[in-house]
This record gives C-alpha cells, sequence and structure tokens, in this order.
C-alpha cells in the first residue's frame, strides 16, 4: 500500500528560474548539506538518469533513477533504487507562477515501505525533510542562484 | 511517426508493448531482454537487437503514461545518436479497428568536421531506414494479436 505526503511553498523567483534550480541537479550538492555526491549519466533537458548519495544517521544511502521534466511546470522523479527500508520511491515538483516573481512550488512523495509498522513514523519524517528541501532551495533561487 | 492500422485491442497493444516477453515473440529482430525495474508505470530495460546485421546493445527507460500509451528514452542510445527518444501508442477507429502509432525524436551523431549536407543525407537516410523498422515492427505486433473485427 503506497503512501503520500505533500508540502508547498512559495519562493520569490519566476516559474523558470524554481524549475532550473531543481532541474539541475549539481544544485542539490550546493543546497543540501547531506548530499554527498550526484552523478548525471545522462540528461537530454527532458530526461535524466542520476545516482545520489545521501548521508544520514544510518550511514550513506544512495538512490538511483530517472527525472521526467516538463519545462517550468512539473519534475517527476522515479527511485530505481529507492533508499534502504522502501519497495517504491516516486516524488513529483509541481511549480505554479503565482506572478512575475511568485511560484508557489509544491512537492510530493509517493512511496512503500518493507516494513508498513514505520510508516506514521516515516510520513512525519518525510514531511520534515521536504520541508527542509523547500527551504534550502528556497534560499538557493532567491539569493539569484540558478 | 508511423502508423498501423489493426483489430487489436489499444490496450492490449500497449500492454504487449510494454512486455519484454512479447518482444521477444513478436519481433525476431530482438536478441534479448534484460527488465531491471518495472513498477507498471516505470521501466528500465537493456536490449540487444540486431540493426543492419549488428548487434547493438540500448538501455531504455520507459515511463507507461497511460493504458494506450508509451514515452521512453535512451540513455544510451545506439553509437549512431546522440539522442532517441519516442512513444508508442493506439487509439480506437470510429470503424472498430485500432490506429497503432510509433513516433520517434532522434539526433544524429555528427562525424568531425562533417559538412551539413552529409550530415542531413545521412540524418534521411538513418529516418528512412528506421521508419521502415518501425513499419515492420508495428506489422508484425498487428499480424500477432488480430483479432477478429
Amino acid at each position: 500500500m503506497s503512501v503520500k505526503v505533500s508540502t508547498r511553498a512559495f519562493f520569490d523567483a519566476s516559474v523558470e528560474d524554481c524549475f532550473k534550480v531543481y532541474w539541475k541537479l549539481e544544485n542539490w550538492l550546493i543546497a543540501l548539506d547531506d548530499i554527498l555526491s550526484v552523478d548525471v549519466s545522462y540528461d537530454d533537458g527532458e530526461h535524466q538518469t542520476f545516482s545520489m548519495t545521501v548521508s544520514r544517521s544510518t550511514g550513506e544511502e544512495t538512490v538511483r533513477g530517472v527525472r521526467y521534466g516538463f519545462w517550468a511546470k512539473r519534475l517527476e522523479v522515479c527511485q530505481f533504487t529507492p533508499p534502504p527500508g522502501f519497495c517504491s520511491m516516486f516524488g513529483v515538483w509541481s511549480f505554479t507562477s503565482i506572478s512575475n516573481n511568485r511560484t508557489c512550488v509544491n512537492t510530493e512523495r509517493i512511496f512503500e515501505l518493507i516494513d508498513h509498522s514505520k510508516e506514521e513514523y516515516t510520513k512525519e519524517n518525510m514531511v520534515f525533510l521536504l520541508n527542509r528541501n523547500l527551504s534550502a532551495f528556497r534560499k538557493l533561487v532567491e539569493k539569484g542562484h540558478v | 511517426m508511423v502508423v498501423q492500422s489493426a483489430c487489436i485491442e489499444p490496450t492490449a497493444f500497449i500492454t504487449a508493448i510494454w512486455s519484454g516477453e512479447e518482444w521477444k515473440t513478436s519481433w525476431d529482430q530482438i536478441l534479448d531482454v534484460i527488465i531491471d525495474y518495472d513498477d507498471g508505470e516505470h521501466q528500465a530495460l537493456r536490449l540487444k537487437i540486431n540493426w543492419q546485421g549488428e548487434p547493438v546493445d540500448l538501455s531504455v527507460m520507459r515511463f507507461r503514461n497511460s493504458p494506450t500509451q508509451v514515452e521512453f528514452f535512451c540513455p544510451c542510445p545506439p553509437k549512431e545518436l546522440n539522442r532517441q527518444v519516442g512513444t508508442w501508442s493506439a487509439e480506437t477507429q470510429a470503424d472498430g479497428n485500432s490506429i497503432l502509432k510509433a513516433t520517434r525524436n532522434i539526433v544524429l551523431a555528427r562525424k568531425w568536421s562533417e559538412a551539413d549536407v552529409a550530415y542531413r543525407y545521412r540524418s534521411e537516410r538513418y529516418c528512412e531506414i528506421l521508419r521502415e523498422r518501425l513499419r515492420l515492427i508495428l506489422l508484425s505486433f498487428s499480424i500477432r494479436m488480430q483479432r477478429p473485427c
């Protein structure tokens, strides 16, 4: 049974810049200090294949997957190798222009755990991580880094 | 874009396109299919195909947009190409037949110092071969899966 969590934030930046800052995976290294490495093995502007190693309290985790970009609208990720403890992990960022320099960024994760008893804790933790992610990228794009 | 009219239920056709086993049965130019990941919506697979008499290894990422459409891209396209993306889709027509469609968007790898005219000629030639191949694939699936209309 899949679980879905979502959260959102408002960025003082154009919808194009918000999309771009998320699309460029190298930015993840700058935005979040627990990202240890990012490797983009393919990027044609609409599709990416990547791996990302993250430092967690339980040790290093490497996820691998694919991202689909729908320019300035939506970015989808599917992790073929999800983090330890997860059967599956999908994510979506959607970008809605509020005005020329203001964008609503909505992010969601759909996942399935191996141990379903951990769902409530994982949902809370995931929302915390998503909010931290939004906050980090908001700072980055509002500083003009795209 | 290549199209083929056939008496096939659209979802059944796309399900066959999604299935590695169906490819092995329906198209004899597939030498091997290895599915590394498949959750029903996303799929990562490796193919070995016969292309112009040579075995070619491909890596393909596919996304089932809907029951009747599959979109894909190739992180490791054939060596002649820089980019290959495409779709498979099917829809029912008013007469009860289905239209099967294959679209491709390719960018041929340019040879060093290749003249524009030579590059355009090679691109057109490659597209012709690809169109013919897609036509044969659609024909092959439609013959195998044909049901009475």
